[in-house]
């Protein structure tokens, strides 16, 4: 059995930055990845990042992959286990992992759940159609692999996801003939909605798909328009000949590792569906078990770093480790995330969030 | 459907493999995934549905849905989205469910 | 309007636009940033404290247009691509506007492209004068085109190859 002090599950913005500031504390960190290379969905994002010179605003997400990496790899308190998948948390605080085809056990002190989210689906006829991806599987593809998904999309959506993807797909040369959404007004930020207009790009508010066309492969979507009750309004149709569509209808976290540890969990459609109930320093009902990230409810990457630090102090501190400016510092990174979601934007976040906080002083169950 | 040119990324591929799918010989590079490969070799098919024989193309591209699920070198249900394509490899279309043992 | 089609209105635009004679006295910075949103970086990256300090993280940005002196600093750290700089002084017929171009191929100087309204529709003949890439923009290369005055502030983007301008 492989001890731990802190074991961060999964290593994207989160959970790389939880390993960052748990390992300032002095604090040993083992931080599994599934995948071989660590930096989760940032290392697909070629745009700038919003917010402040904090959370690396003005930087694209490939280079923060990079700056966090360089960080975690240098630092002689974290262990990096890539290719490892954890499979299981167990009621005696044994984790189960299987490293490229290894199964093996570990014992933490505390753990760290930042496994992220995963892309929600949509029904409507024919959308298991090959040609039929998430917008995130787009991104994976042509981003991180540098193929191209077809030669025509329409992307379903216009959330900060779909608006960023369609405008990427441009970048990458394909051809975006619509972005569609189901709601009356575009979702992501207009800025990005901006951009992808004066490429030319038509976006259909309060339009949805009715149905996609072909027989092996995808060849066409048709759209039609929603009356004020979101009912289809027959006429309306607009086919469009495609190979491609991408759905980017939100995220839900993957918190299967969460259930199983026994964390108390709470539906908030704000959040992506269901989520941990923490305190404000991230940690869950279970004591020794915290979270960061989407997995405890779905946002920005800029958030999910904050908390990652956040969650990193939270972890190192039960441990006993702490800074002469432990206090300093976690004011400093609840400003940040209050800042993050004061405005009209964070609306929706700040929502979900104040359903899901307990007191710290507030019973704890559990022990891991 | 390989992009040559980015205006923000460089693409530094690995070295050039083969490898088979359905015993057609295809071309891939080390390090990325076998469904990268087959995506960019035109494959968008693979597998069907078990009762109503629909095909199936991947959806998330990261190893959450298993839309994607292929034999590879005999292994059945192998999420072709995080298995990286090797020289030689074998890759099949699964049908049925697959035979573990 | 702007929240169903992602095209900001003629109000809108009005809103930011600099005065008439601001605009006649050289370049400056136009910000069409309309939705608080948790960002900052255009208020760092200005050299000359025209882009005033944020309160909060998600107000609006704050140009004081007499401070500007349109160095397009600002124009390719802006994560939203919301900034362009006017010149109404270029010469006497044309306007030059500086826009920022994340695609490829980019344009090389004295090219004819077309020159593409909000909507990405071509409205008008442009020159690109300067095609600027330097590694500090980080591959957010600006471009410096040239337009007939009256479409200075029409014009937001280019297109160049097929007929539709895209």
């Amino acid at each position: 059995m492989k001890p731990a002090e802190v074991l961060i599950i999964g290593g994207g913005p989160a959970g790389l930055c939880a390993a960052i500031s748990a390992a300032e504390l002095g604090c040993k960190v083992l931080l599994a990845d599934r995948n071989k290379k660590l930096g989760g969905q940032l290392v697909k994002q070629t745009h700038m990042f919003f917010g402040s010179e904090k959370q690396y605003a003005s930087v694209r997400g490939i280079d923060i992959a990079g700056i966090l990496l360089s960080k975690v790899e240098n630092n002689e308190n974290v262990e990096i286990l890539s290719d490892t998948t954890i499979l299981g948390i167990y009621e005696d605080g044994v984790v189960t992992a299987d490293q490229s085809g290894n199964y093996f056990k570990i014992r933490p002190d505390a753990i760290i759940v930042a496994t992220g989210a995963s892309e929600k689906t949509l029904a409507f006829p024919y959308n298991d159609l090959p040609g039929v991806y998430g917008a995130g599987a787009v991104q994976t593809l042509m981003n991180e692999y540098g193929v191209k998904p077809g030669n025509r999309v329409v992307m379903l959506g216009a959330g900060n996801i779909g608006l960023i993807v369609s405008y990427q797909l441009m970048q990458a040369g394909v051809e975006v003939a619509a972005i569609v959404d189901a709601s009356p007004k575009i979702g992501g930020y207009l800025v990005h909605a901006s951009k992808i207009r004066r490429m030319g790009v038509p976006i259909y508010t309060g339009h949805t798909v009715k149905e996609a066309h072909g027989t092996e492969t995808l060849k066409g979507v048709t759209i039609w328009q929603l009356d004020d009750k979101w009912n289809p309004i027959e006429g309306t149709e607009k086919r469009f000949d495609v190979d491609v569509m991408c759905i980017s209808v939100g995220l839900t976290p993957l918190s299967e590792l969460l259930w199983q540890a026994g964390c108390e969990m709470k539906y908030v459609n704000e959040l992506g569906g269901f989520v941990p109930v923490r305190n404000e320093d991230l940690e869950t009902s279970v004591k020794g078990i915290f979270v960061a990230g989407d997995v405890s409810g779905v946002e920005e990457a800029s958030s999910a770093m904050v908390e990652g630090f956040l969650a990193g102090l939270s972890a190192a501190n039960y441990l006993g480790y702490t800074i002469y400016n432990i206090n300093e510092k976690k004011n400093d990174l609840h400003q940040q995330l209050n800042a993050l979601r004061s405005g009209p934007v964070g609306e929706k976040i700040r929502k979900g969030i104040s359903e899901l906080i307990f007191s710290s002083e507030a019973a704890v169950s559990k022990e891991i | 459907m390989r992009i040559q040119e980015h205006p923000i990324l460089i693409f530094e591929r690995g070295s050039k493999i083969t490898f088979t799918y359905n015993d057609m010989l295809l071309e891939g590079y080390e390090g990325e995934t076998i469904a990268a490969a087959l995506h960019a070799a035109g494959v968008r098919v693979l597998s069907h549905s078990h009762e109503k024989h629909r095909p199936r193309g991947f959806f998330c591209a990261i190893g959450n849905c298993s839309s994607c699920l292929m034999e590879v070198d005999g292994e059945p249900n192998v999420r072709i989205c995080v298995e990286m394509v090797k020289d030689g490899m074998a890759v099949r279309t699964q049908e049925g469910k697959g035979d573990i043992l | 309007m702007l929240e169903k089609t992602g095209v900001p209105a003629a109000s809108d635009l009005e809103n930011v636009m600099p005065s008439e004679e601001r605009l006649n006295r050289g370049p400056v910075a136009v910000i069409e940033c309309f939705q608080n949103i948790p960002c900052n970086p255009c208020y760092t990256a200005c050299s000359r404290n025209a882009i005033k300090e944020f309160e909060d993280i998600n107000d609006l940005p704050n140009i004081d247009h007499e401070a500007c002196n349109g160095c397009s600093l600002c124009v390719s750290k802006c994560p939203g691509l919301a900034i362009m700089i006017m010149d109404m002084t270029y010469s006497e017929q044309e306007a030059l506007i500086k826009i920022p171009y994340e695609f490829l191929p980019l344009p090389k100087e004295n090219d004819l492209v077309k020159g593409l309204d909000r909507e990405g529709k071509p409205v008008c003949e442009a020159k690109v004068i300067k095609v600027m890439n330097p590694k500090s923009f980080d591959k957010t290369p600006i471009l410096s085109i040239a337009v007939k005055k009256e479409f200075a502030k029409i014009v937001r983007n280019i297109g160049m190859g097929d007929e539709d301008g895209r």
